[in-house]
């Protein structure tokens, strides 16, 4: 990724920053528990047992993340739509608790995944999820493998795979385990797998549930790829130097806490050459990128068959959940016997899968209408449009161009707080990142701009976001600054 | 220097360097300062010159471990071990066993229930396969209220709980669970699996010890690999065997003066792979005396053991805060889907942070939230006596039933039909196959029960196991094998079908159920 110049002073002043916060961390441990010690026996050995977390492990918790904790997992109720309900909370005690007030704020949503504006409780898919559940009910309590298979199962994953341009799919009932448990059903000891350095958690848990040996190749750059290949491959294993097995590069499709594609024709044209398998992880990408909504081979023009395992979630673009493997018949079949959700995991519940049913029937433009060509052109103005102002106005954004995910740098970590606080004001919910999701200097908030979004409603945001700006001097692409 | 005046070489080679040092400006301050500190404590410069030495030895050592490994090659050696390079194809061929197995899995045409209808078939059958303990799945007035919710929150939450991901739902399912099981908070992960997965690594760190069961389920074997922790495993429900582990550590830490990392004793509650009840007694006993914490799992208990379901605790009677981190899913009896972790607060609280599945994953959908909160609501209303009643009922008809079974038969054997577990494993006898069943070269049974059966035998056994699977379904009767990952286990029990009791059949429908797996297995064991 290049890196956006930042005036020097910013990076001196967040670094001193988060110097201080580390310091004073540190000193109000050293005090409380000399002066304070019963509120930190947790943190301690005490009567023969370990403390369960080290209070160095939870140093960040406790003191940093505590005191914004007023930023994150703010409760809501209804749909996340273009707007959101916000349940209202006081905290009496900087954020170590929060009472509800009972009252509720509306605001606009540029927070949640709702890409192509599927969030609906109205609405074709709706209506057909009403339907669905009616005939076929909610739950499984069985895993696929046993008996939670299903025809409405069965049609979705044909659909799934005719959507995407593959063979066959699979579906698993949650996206962090589709990968988490996919991987070691692919690689095993002997195995090389070459990740992305800023590959997301679910694969990294997979790539270390499968017992391959890990490498990890600097962020979306082709050229130390295949300088990993290249010594890997003449290498061969380590301490014996046989030949690998197989090797398996797993890359994201879109990257969202950067909004950066991945360089999928740089790697492709590595391909044949290193005799790798690829994983590309579409969590972000499908529905979302591409003029047909197909992923970022739709986008970059690459045949799907091309990738040796494409992955994707549900949660994002389909107002659904959970996630699916799609590729050759060969790999699919092994899946469903190998994949740990599908042996082990509850099967996906009738809503779920009805809701990725009819999403992606409008999505295909099956429903006979243009409504999902429609949510596609709107989606891809949005992204575009709202990162230009934001540049036009002097931010320093982050990503691709096209990314429905816009990352706007933030830098200092007392403004982290202080831009989700004022937004919140102006009624405009907002995604705030830090360190440890994000390089410690390059905080950043994450805009995620959905086909539900009005030009109106960009341009009040934007008209918010740059007074906001102006106030905490955030401005940093700006000689004003 | 030419003629060194030396008591000892050593003395004339620090000369030496002090005279070639002495060379380089500024030295002399340092030199004088060695000097000076070297007189006041002689034992402090040793001991810094020793440091001092040891951290080059290591920068060089680890530098030169490296290149011990690394072969130098050239680039067109390297091109060419490249071209050469051949990888396996991604993925094996399915053997024919594998292909049978996927053709053969049952797919439902109706919705999930009791009662379902398979596709090609017309006419609703008995559901012994799954885990619907309650019946809660298929529950008409559940559905009712899934269609108000998706009308209020529609499907998908499009967001992790961090970020606008928690609705209102998910916070009173926390409170409600909480209260249910009684512990001071819970949290909600959106897969049962991925609970289990993430919770254990959330406390148990590299360098801490877990104490398992043997018999634990996958979903806890995986949760224990991600810790990267060191593991000891005690005989399954072995109490004597898990106190003799926890002696000899005593025994080591006595021993080695170490510092106490931390310990976990881990198990289930009801034991997935064999229908086993864990003794939390002395589970409690035992790691209060030893000062271990204890995870428990209770993805299958929940729901089902205690008065009310509440789990294992109530089972005992026991005050739910001696378990110190429960593990629970509401993807099994209450039929929803997702998993929880209850405990006190800051346990709790640690996972919004550091659970992965809770952290880096969209929350669960209202409609599974509200789901799983109407199923605890019939559990403590009214409805919920007579449906646990129920359930126990059709638990021991089905163990009494089977027992009798296994008397007159003694080509099967049992696991789990104590009369108190819903889930019964169906077994072929060892002895039995040993002279029965026409096994190849490849496929011998080992002696005793210790020893896994090799993969050949297995098929065997699954093979005759399908034989009743189909019997009984052409009966109306549908009941599953129990299927796992057998190179992803760590020691796979041998192939059953597991039979699941549900409160939602009625007695007869349970002794019906008991009749026809009778005569399935007295009819399929009849032809060998
Ligand atoms: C790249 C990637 N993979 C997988 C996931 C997990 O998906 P889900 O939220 O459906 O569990 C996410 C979600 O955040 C993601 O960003």
């Amino acid at each position: 990724m290049e890196e956006p110049e930042v005036p020097l002073f910013i990076l001196v002043s967040t670094y001193f920053s988060y110097l201080v916060l580390i310091i004073f961390a540190h000193v109000r441990d050293f005090l409380g528990k000399r002066f304070k010690s019963h509120e930190y026996t947790y943190l301690r050995h005490h009567d023969g047992f370990a403390p369960i977390f080290s209070d160095f492990e939870s140093l960040w918790r406790r003191r940093l993340y505590q005191r914004i904790r007023d930023c994150f997992n703010r409760p809501i109720t209804g749909v996340a739509g273009s707007y959101v309900t916000l349940i209202d909370r006081v905290t009496p005690d900087f954020c170590k608790t929060f009472e509800l007030t009972g009252t509720h704020t509306r605001t606009l949503n540029l927070a949640s995944y709702n890409y192509l504006g599927f969030a609906q409780s109205t609405g074709p898919c709706a209506d057909s999820v009403e339907q669905a559940i009616e005939r076929l009910g909610v739950g499984n309590a069985s895993s696929v493998a046993e008996m939670g298979n299903s025809q409405l199962l069965r049609d979705t994953e044909a659909m799934v795979a005719r959507f995407l341009g593959a063979e066959a799919s699979l579906i698993v009932s949650m996206g962090f385990a589709t990968n988490s448990t996919t991987i070691p059903a692919l690689v095993s000891k002997g195995c090389l797998l070459i990740s992305d350095e800023l590959n997301h958690s679910s694969l990294v848990t997979g790539s270390r549930l499968s017992g391959a040996t890990i490498r990890v190749f600097r962020h979306n750059s082709t050229t130390h790829l295949e300088r990993v290949l290249r010594e890997a491959i003449s290498q061969g294993q380590p301490r014996t130097h046989r030949p690998w097995k197989k090797i398996l590069v797993v890359v994201e499709g879109l990257y969202s806490m950067e909004g950066q594609f991945c360089d999928l024709p740089g790697i492709m044209a590595l391909k044949d050459k290193y005799k790798f398998y690829l994983f590309v992880d579409e969590a972000h990408s499908i529905g979302a990128v591409g003029p047909r909504g197909r992923g970022v081979c739709d986008f970059y023009g690459i045949d799907p068959s091309k990738v040796d395992v494409l992955m994707g979630t549900f949660t994002k673009s389909f107002g659904a959940a959970g996630g699916y493997i799609a590729g050759r018949k060969s790999l699919i079949n092994h899946l469903r016997l190998n994949n740990h959700a599908s042996v082990y995991g509850e099967s996906m519940s009738v809503p779920v899968l009805q809701q990725v049913a009819s999403s992606i029937r409008i999505i295909m433009g099956e429903d006979g209408t243009h409504d999902g060509q429609r949510r596609l052109e709107t989606l891809a103005f949005n992204g575009m449009y709202f990162a230009k102002r934001l540049r036009e106005l002097g931010f320093l954004t982050l990503g691709s161009d096209g990314s429905p995910v816009v990352p706007m740098l933030l830098m200092n970590p007392a403004k982290i707080p202080a831009f989700s606080r004022e937004c919140l004001k102006r009624g405009i919910s907002v995604v705030v990142v830090s360190y440890p999701a994000t390089p410690i200097i390059t905080s950043r908030v994450r805009f995620c701009l959905s086909a539900s979004h009005t030009k109106e409603d960009m341009d009040y945001a934007l008209e918010q976001i740059e007074i906001i700006g102006r106030r905490l001097k955030l401005k940093l692409g700006t000689p004003e600054f | 220097m030419s003629n060194p005046p030396a008591p000892s070489t050593l003395a004339w080679a620090w000369a030496q360097i002090i005279d070639t040092a002495s060379l380089l400006p500024g030295s002399k301050i340092v030199i004088r300062y060695i000097k000076n500190s070297y007189q006041n404590d002689p034992f402090r410069i040793a001991l810094e010159v020793f440091l001092l030495l040891f951290v080059v030895w290591y920068l060089l050592e680890k530098r030169y471990r490296i290149d011990h490994h690394e072969i130098p090659l050239n680039k067109q050696e390297v091109d060419e071990l490249i071209d050469d390079w051949v990888p396996e194809t991604l993925v094996p061929e399915l053997t024919a066993w594998e292909q049978e197995e996927l053709a053969r899995a049952p797919v439902l045409s109706s919705g999930q229930s009791s009662k379902p209808v398979l596709a090609g078939s017309q006419s609703p059958v008995l559901n012994l396969a799954s885990y619907n303990f309650l019946g809660l799945v298929g529950n008409e007035d559940l559905k009712e209220r899934a269609v108000h919710t998706l009308r209020k929150y529609g499907v998908g939450s499009c967001g992790p709980p961090g970020f606008y991901g928690t609705l209102d739902v998910h916070m009173d399912l926390e409170r409600k669970l909480a209260d249910f099981v009684g512990a001071d908070e819970a949290i909600i992960y959106s897969q049962g699996l991925t609970t289990t997965l993430s919770v254990i690594p959330c406390f148990s760190k590299r360098g801490d010890l877990l104490i398992c069961d043997e018999g634990i389920s996958f979903a806890v074997q995986k949760g224990i690999q991600i810790t990267r922790s060191q593991v000891r495993y005690f005989k399954h429900n072995d109490m004597e065997d898990l106190e003799r582990i926890l002696r000899e550590i005593r025994q080591e830490d006595q021993e080695t003066k170490r510092t106490i990392t931390r310990r976990f004793i881990v198990t289930e509650g009801l034991y997935i792979n064999s229908g086993d009840v864990a003794p939390l007694p002395d589970l409690v006993r035992l790691k209060e005396q030893y000062k271990y914490r204890l995870i428990l799992d209770e993805s299958y208990s929940f729901g089902v053991l205690g008065p009310r379901g509440q789990g294992l605790a109530a089972h005992y009677g026991i005050s739910t805060d001696k378990i110190d981190i429960l593990i629970g899913s509401m993807c099994n009896a209450l039929g929803s889907s997702g998993g929880f972790c209850a405990g006190r607060s800051e346990l709790i609280e640690h996972q919004r942070l550091s659970g992965s599945g809770y952290v880096f994953s969209a929350s669960l959908p209202a409609i599974l939230a509200v789901y799983a909160l109407d199923g605890l609501e019939i559990l403590n209303d009214s409805r919920g006596g007579p449906i646990m009643s129920s359930l126990r009922a059709n638990s021991e008809v089905m163990a009494k039933g089977l027992r009798a079974l296994t008397r007159s038969q003694p080509a099967v054997t049992l696991q789990g039909a104590n009369g108190t577990s819903p889930i019964i494993h169906l077994r072929l006898d060892r002895n039995w196959a040993r002279t029965h069943l026409p096994l190849s070269d490849d496929a011998e049974v080992p002696q005793g029960t210790r020893t896994p059966l090799p993969i050949a035998t297995r098929v065997e056994f699954e093979k005759v196991l399908q034989q009743v699977v189909d019997e009984a379904l052409s009966k109306g009767i549908l009941l599953t094998r129990a299927k796992y990952i057998l190179d992803q286990e760590r020691s796979v029990p041998d192939p059953s079908i597991r039979v699941c009791v549900s409160a939602a059949h009625s007695k007869k429908e349970t002794e019906a159920a008991v009749q026809g797996i009778r005569n399935a297995v007295t009819k399929v064991i009849g032809s060998f």
